[in-house]
C-alpha cells in the first residue's frame, strides 16, 4: 500500500511545488535553524510539538525540512 | 493551479498510440482487440449493465479516432504518464459515473422544454471537459475528506514519507519515537484512509463497485486528466 499513497498525494497536491519553493526562499534564518534542529532530532518535546504544529499549519515549510533532512544523509545514501 | 510537466513513462504505449493516430488501420484494430473486452468487463464489474458497458466502449472508440475539426481526438490526449490500459479504463469509468449520474438526474428532474429526452443528450458528452473535471474533483474530495478524518499529525507523517520520500527512521528521529511505533502509526493511518475513501465513494455513488486497486488505477489514470 506504500506506493499507493504517493499516487494519492500526487493527485491531491500535484501543483504546489512552485508555491512551496517561493515560501521556502523567504524563511528567516531563525526559523531555518529550528527546522534544522527538528530534522536532526535534537528538539525537546515542547519544541517538537511546536514544529509539528507549524508544519501542519504552514505546509510550505515542508520542503525546507526535507532539504535539511537530505543534507543530513550520508553521501552514499 | 499549474499542472506538473508531462513526464511520459510508458513510451511503448505512447509509441503505439502515435501509430494509431497516424491513421494506421491495423494499429487501430489492434487497439480495439487488445482492450475492448477488458474495458467492457471492468465497466460491468464497476456497476454498468452489459448494454451500458458496450455502448460506452463503442463511444470511447469513436472518440478515440474522430474529433471535431478544431479539437484533438481523445486518443491524442494520452500523454504516456500512465499505462494506456489504465488511462482507457479511467476515461471509461469517468464516463460511466457521468452516465449513471445523468440517469439519476433524469429520474429526479422532469424534462425541460428544450428537449432533454433527445437521444444525443442522453449519451455521455465526451467533449465535456467540465464533467470530467468534476469527477477528478470527486476523487480529490474523497481523498481530502479521508485525510481530514485522521489526526493531522498522521497525515503530516504520511506526507513526509510518501510525497517527500523520507524514511521511517528519519521520522522516528524527528518525532522522538521508536521506528516500530512510526511504522504502526503509518499503517493504521493508511488502512483507515483507504477504508474511508471507499466508503465515501460508495456513499456518493452507491452503484459504483470499486476496490482499492480500482480507485488507485483511476487516480493514476487521472495523471493524464482532463482527457
Amino acid at each position: 500500500m506504500n506506493d499507493d499513497f504517493q499516487i494519492l498525494f500526487e493527485l491531491l497536491e500535484g501543483g504546489v511545488q512552485e508555491v512551496s519553493g517561493r515560501a521556502a526562499a523567504t524563511v528567516s534564518s531563525d526559523l531555518r535553524e529550528k527546522i534544522a534542529k527538528f530534522a536532526a532530532g535534537t528538539c525537546n518535546e515542547e519544541e517538537r510539538d511546536q514544529m509539528k504544529k507549524l508544519l501542519r499549519e504552514q505546509p510550505d515549510l515542508i520542503p525546507v525540512l526535507v532539504t535539511e533532512i537530505r543534507a543530513l544523509r550520508p553521501a552514499d545514501a | 493551479m499549474a499542472q506538473p510537466q508531462a513526464t511520459p513513462t510508458h513510451e511503448q504505449d505512447l509509441n503505439f498510440v502515435q501509430r494509431v493516430l497516424t491513421v494506421n488501420g491495423a494499429a487501430a484494430a489492434e487497439l480495439r482487440s487488445r482492450y475492448h473486452g477488458r474495458i467492457v468487463a471492468v465497466l460491468c464489474a464497476r456497476g454498468a449493465n452489459p448494454t451500458e458497458a458496450e455502448d460506452l466502449v463503442a463511444d470511447l472508440w469513436s472518440d478515440c479516432f474522430a474529433a471535431p475539426p478544431d479539437r484533438k481526438t481523445l486518443l491524442g490526449k494520452y500523454q504516456g504518464r500512465c499505462a494506456l490500459e489504465s488511462w482507457l479504463l479511467t476515461v471509461a469509468t469517468h464516463r460511466l459515473v457521468d452516465l449513471k449520474r445523468r440517469q439519476t438526474f433524469r429520474v429526479d428532474v422532469p424534462p425541460s422544454e428544450r428537449g432533454s429526452d433527445d437521444f444525443f443528450d442522453r449519451r455521455p458528452h465526451p467533449e465535456s471537459v467540465a464533467s470530467e473535471a468534476r469527477l477528478l474533483k470527486l476523487l480529490r474530495e474523497a481523498i481530502r475528506n479521508a485525510f481530514a478524518k485522521r489526526d493531522s499529525e498522521s497525515v503530516l507523517m504520511l506526507k513526509l514519507v510518501h510525497l517527500h520520500q523520507l524514511t521511517q527512521r528519519e521520522i522516528a528521529r524527528m518525532w522522538g519515537w521508536h521506528e516500530s511505533k512510526v511504522s504502526r502509526a503509518l499503517e493504521v493511518a493508511r488502512q483507515n484512509i483507504a477504508r474511508d475513501i471507499l466508503s465515501e465513494l460508495k456513499r456518493i455513488d452507491p452503484w459504483l463497485e470499486l476496490r482499492w486497486e480500482d480507485f488507485l488505477e483511476l487516480c493514476a489514470g487521472s495523471a493524464d486528466a482532463l482527457f
